[in-house]
């Protein structure tokens, strides 16, 4: 090798450590989680996501239920999911989930978020998400959850989050929860922190944006911690919906404003919220929206003997005839890959139920009796409670009852939805790793059995007359990282 | 061509070198000092024989009195379960260390040819000196005016690493391998502090795994004894565990998560007879000598949404009333468990804070982050868990996880003590440390520099405490994890800082 030649490559060396020193920099953290659940039940259906129904229309503003369908491009069929002698099915899921951030410096950070979701049994060789499972698997199913940058803002000394990632509102995700692309920027001034933001949730030109018909959301919310024990704040969310062929002075707009609170004092804890929603151009023609929610928990920590917790959870309902819409609005996204899904883009997970409202462990079988708050233009009005135990450092066991009814009956004669109740086992194999066996058992209310089918839709999905009780017994393998 | 002249140099030096080896170089052997072995004394004077025996060579004579050699060899033998280990170091008449090494075996059987190992290192070591030694003698005597620099630089790159039980990575300083280990000790401990210290040269000690708080008392080269011990609820996890000494006995502090709220406990121990003080109190505790000044209790509390809540604050305790006192404003990343403070020469105050990566950040009187270390420092499998219904959706979990990290110690003289475990599997919030070692790092007015560090622990180290006044470091190591069927295991070990 001559002079050059070693030269040459010392300099090629020289040079890409240079260029390497920034990268030395670089944090590279990792987080994931694999789920595995098993269920006997006849309720839940892999795949087939809190299905709504909806009209067969070109351009629906708002579905037959009132849910704000944001990209409601196709007519969807309806299904009935509660049915007479249903049948009893198994079913195997599994998730996995894979975070990466490339932390950069305390300042910045760029986080990634993957998914994996395959029914056992589903598909093999397939592109697309959600399969998998089948025999063989090699299936393309990595799903893009979260891309996002995360940075303190050197002259303002915000929190910017840019790019699409987890929002949830402040009301417990009772308006809207999911995963959206938007900019949210954050402070903390003294005692109070602020939050503004922009979301793009969607743009109805599809896979070419036009910047033309869009749906855009705003929001502005602040929270100040009083005391250590006691905090307040207030939340305002603006949605500007403008669909396709709808004219941008008849674009859906509605107005949240809310108030919320949570306090400690000795062994209690508790939180509160209280939302109003205002808005213009509802279903029909020059209605206008005026609607409200409010929520209460609270929890008692009972020392050895473990924790109790109750919750109330109240969002009105409205009839077709009022002359202002009076339902609480919630948001929904549309499956681009199934035309007759609508993927409820809110919950209420504090009720801790399995089937009557949304579950916080649900994965693709992620159906309930109650799939939105809207819940159909009735509104919902839940009442639920529950104990926690601690059995041993390893064991421990939960127990729920919750019961819920439609805010308006709307001519049923009976707005009762159904009690359900439901325990949960886990057990904890290693630190990371806890294994948990669930029961739950829905009784339908006189309101899901009524000789109308229209009134049976108090609950979105609607059932048929004389419904069978949903049912649920399942194991779930739970891993974090 | 130039190889070929370099290669030619090369020979020419060892030629010129190879005088050297014609004086024998001589060494005393003194006696081993041997901990964690049975028959003590007869083991001391065998390992010293046979290590005398194994080092005499035609190059290596083996002299019996300590004034007649060039270097004496001091060893120790540590015995830690079946494992073993032998270290040795040669020092000068002057008491320069000149050569360090040591092996390790699994059990008795591979004690002698260990011994050989040992004198083969020792022996390569010590004639590799004795060449640099030969030869910048050589030097002095031909100009005694000129240093010969081509020998200082040979005599620093035929310095090994360091490999006593303090490693100082600058300049070699004598230090004593005398260590102490107990014995197994059920529970896999994650914290640990000191008590009282008595006139016969006992003391206590506490012990806490994640509902258990047990007391001991280490009597000088026996076993811990064990005093009394409470185990907490289910429904309890121990975060951390801190002392204060109050009217001839120990109040004991325990933060205390329930779920996932504060629900601390303080328990007083006298007259060996436990006793609960208060309980279900809403704060972190620590005491803490900041600065390392006089040791005060410290608290901070937790928020609605914040898991550390507002500013850290000294404290005084009546029954169960906590009563705050002078507020400390913390820097970023700081808390009551993460911060300390220490001085300058000048006695300006600097805020020292083990951020969540594990990097050191010091922070001047304003909170303006002047320095941060480059190496990473803590790490600890201990945490606690709070309700995150909210983020459920993203992380796939009902609660997050907040990881205890290892504090920071600050020493009268201002020295700064962390430890530092490293992992074989640290993924998020998956956290297995294989091993650790305590750090010790001083301020020279612009950077924190390191001035030793321990040797790695075999196993991982959920904690330390340095006693200033024994110099003596407290490692606590967990030496089997707990899982389904087993609480797991620990044991204590003391080292003495020199």
């Amino acid at each position: 090798m001559n002079i050059k030649k070693t030269v040459a490559i010392a300099t090629a060396v020289g040079a890409l450590g240079a260029l390497s020193v920034p990268a030395m920099a670089l944090e590279n953290e990792f987080h994931g989680m694999y789920r595995l659940r098993g269920m006997m039940t006849n309720f839940e259906n892999a795949g087939v996501a809190n299905t709504a129904v909806v009209p067969a229309t070109s351009v629906p503003v708002v579905d037959a239920n009132g849910n704000i369908v944001v990209k409601n491009t196709a007519a969807k069929a309806a299904t009935t999911a509660l049915k007479q002698d249903a049948r009893t099915t198994t079913l195997l899921e599994q998730r996995l989930r894979l975070q990466y951030t490339a932390k950069a410096s305390d300042d910045l950070k760029l986080v990634t978020h993957f998914e994996v979701d395959s029914t056992w049994g589903d598909a093999a060789y397939a592109n697309g998400r959600g399969v998998g499972g089948g025999m063989a698997a090699d299936s393309v199913n990595l799903e893009t959850k979260n891309v996002y940058l995360d940075y303190n803002c050197p002259l303002t000394g915000a929190n910017v989050k840019v790019g699409i990632q987890g929002a949830s509102d402040t009301y417990k995700g009772i308006f809207f929860t999911d995963d959206v692309a938007g900019i949210f920027a954050s402070k903390k001034i003294g005692e109070v922190k602020a939050t503004a933001g922009f979301s793009r949730l969607y743009d109805y030109a599809g896979a070419a944006p036009l910047g033309q018909n869009k749906s855009d959301l705003y929001l502005l919310d602040a929270k100040l911690s009083v005391s250590k024990d006691i905090t307040v704040g207030g939340a305002y969310y603006f949605l500007r919906d403008n669909q396709a062929n709808v004219a941008a002075s008849n674009a859906i707009n509605i107005h949240v404003i809310g108030a919320n609170a949570a306090v400690k004092a000795g062994i209690v804890s508790a939180d509160a919220f209280l939302a109003y929603q205002d808005g213009t151009e509802f279903t029909l023609a020059g209605r206008d929206l005026s609607a409200w929610a409010g929520q209460f928990a609270v929890k008692a920590n009972l020392d050895k003997a473990g924790t109790v917790h109750a919750n109330v959870l109240y969002t009105s309902g409205g009839k077709a005839t009022d002359k202002d819409a009076k339902a609480w609005q919630s948001l929904n996204s549309s499956s681009v890959s199934n035309a007759n899904h609508n993927v409820s883009s809110n919950a209420y997970y504090d009720a801790n139920m399995l089937l009557l409202m949304r579950s916080k462990w649900n994965m693709d079988s992620d159906k309930s009796v109650i799939s939105t708050t809207n819940n159909s233009n009735h509104g919902v009005t839940l009442l639920a409670a529950g104990y926690d135990a601690k059995i041993s450092d390893k064991l421990g066991a939960s127990a729920n009852i919750g019961y819920a009814m439609a805010s308006q009956k709307d001519g049923a004669d009976s707005g009762s939805i159904g009690t359900e109740l439901n325990i949960q086992v886990d057990y904890k194999l290693f630190s990371n790793l806890t294994a948990s066996f669930q029961g739950a058992f829905v009784v339908l209310g006189d309101g899901m059995n009524d000789d109308s089918a229209t009134a049976r839709l108090l609950a979105g999905m609607g059932a048929a007359k004389s419904a069978d009780n949903p049912y649920l017994a399942g194991f779930m393998m739970n891993y974090t990282f | 061509m130039r190889k070929i002249t370099v290669t030619a140099v090369l020979m020419l030096l060892s030629l010129f070198a190879a005088p050297a080896f014609a004086a024998p170089f001589k060494v005393f052997v003194a006696k081993i000092n041997s901990t964690g072995v049975k028959n003590s004394d007869e083991m001391q004077t065998t390992i010293q024989t046979l290590l005398a025996s194994r080092l005499s060579s035609e190059k290596i004579q083996v002299v019996e009195k300590a004034s007649d050699a060039d270097a004496v060899i001091h060893g120790t033998y540590i015995s830690i379960g079946k494992i073993f280990s032998l270290d040795a170091i040669a020092k000068t008449a002057e008491g320069e260390v000149i050569a360090r090494t040591f092996v390790q075996g699994k059990n008795e059987d591979e004690l002698i040819p260990a011994v050989g190992s040992l004198a083969e290192k020792l022996t390569a070591e010590l004639l590799n000196l004795s060449v640099s030694m030969t030869t910048a003698l050589t030097s002095k005597k031909e100009n005694k005016e000129e240093t010969p620099k081509t020998d200082l630089i040979i005599n620093n790159e035929i310095k090994k690493a360091a490999v006593g039980e303090f490693i100082k990575p600058e300049i070699p300083v004598a230090t004593a391998n005398i260590g102490w280990l107990s014995q197994r000790l059920d529970g896999a401990s994650n914290l640990m502090a000191s008590g009282r210290k008595f006139s016969d040269g006992s003391r206590e000690m506490f012990l806490a795994d994640a509902h258990r708080l047990t007391c001991y008392k280490l009597e000088q080269g026996k076993d811990l004894k064990l005093v009394n011990s409470t185990i907490l609820e289910n429904t309890e996890k121990i975060i951390s565990l801190d002392t204060m000494e109050r009217d001839g006995g120990v109040d004991i502090y325990l933060t205390v998560i329930r779920s996932g709220e504060l629900a601390s406990q303080v328990w007083f121990l006298k007259d060996d007879k436990l006793t609960q003080s208060a309980r279900g109190l809403g704060y972190y505790f620590r005491t803490n000598r900041i600065n390392g000044g006089e040791k005060k209790l410290y608290i901070q509390a937790m928020g609605r949404t914040e898991d550390f809540y507002g500013e850290v604050a000294e404290a005084a305790r009546n029954g169960a009333d906590i009563i705050p006192g002078k507020k400390i404003r913390m820097p970023r990343h700081g808390n009551i468990y993460s911060f300390s403070q220490f001085k300058d020469l000048s006695g300006n105050v600097f805020t020292v804070v083990i951020n969540p990566d594990g990097y050191l950040v010091v922070y001047d009187q304003n909170l303006s982050e002047i320095w941060r270390s480059n190496d990473k420092f803590g790490g600890s499998e201990l945490y606690f868990k709070k309700d995150d219904d909210a983020n459920m959706r993203i992380t796939g979990e009902t609660s997050r996880w907040i990881f205890m990290n290892q504090r920071i110690q600050i020493t009268a003289k201002g020295e700064l003590l962390v430890g530092k475990n490293d992992g074989f599997w640290v993924l998020g919030n998956s956290r297995s440390y294989k091993s650790g070692a305590v750090y010790c790092l001083v301020w020279n007015g612009s950077s924190l520099e390191e001035k030793w560090h321990t040797r790695a622990t075999q196993n991982y180290m959920p904690d330390y405490y340095l006693d200033e006044s024994e110099n003596e470091l407290f490692l606590l190591q967990t030496v089997q994890r707990p899982g389904i069927k087993t609480e797991g295991a620990s044991s204590l070990s003391i080292k003495k800082v020199e």
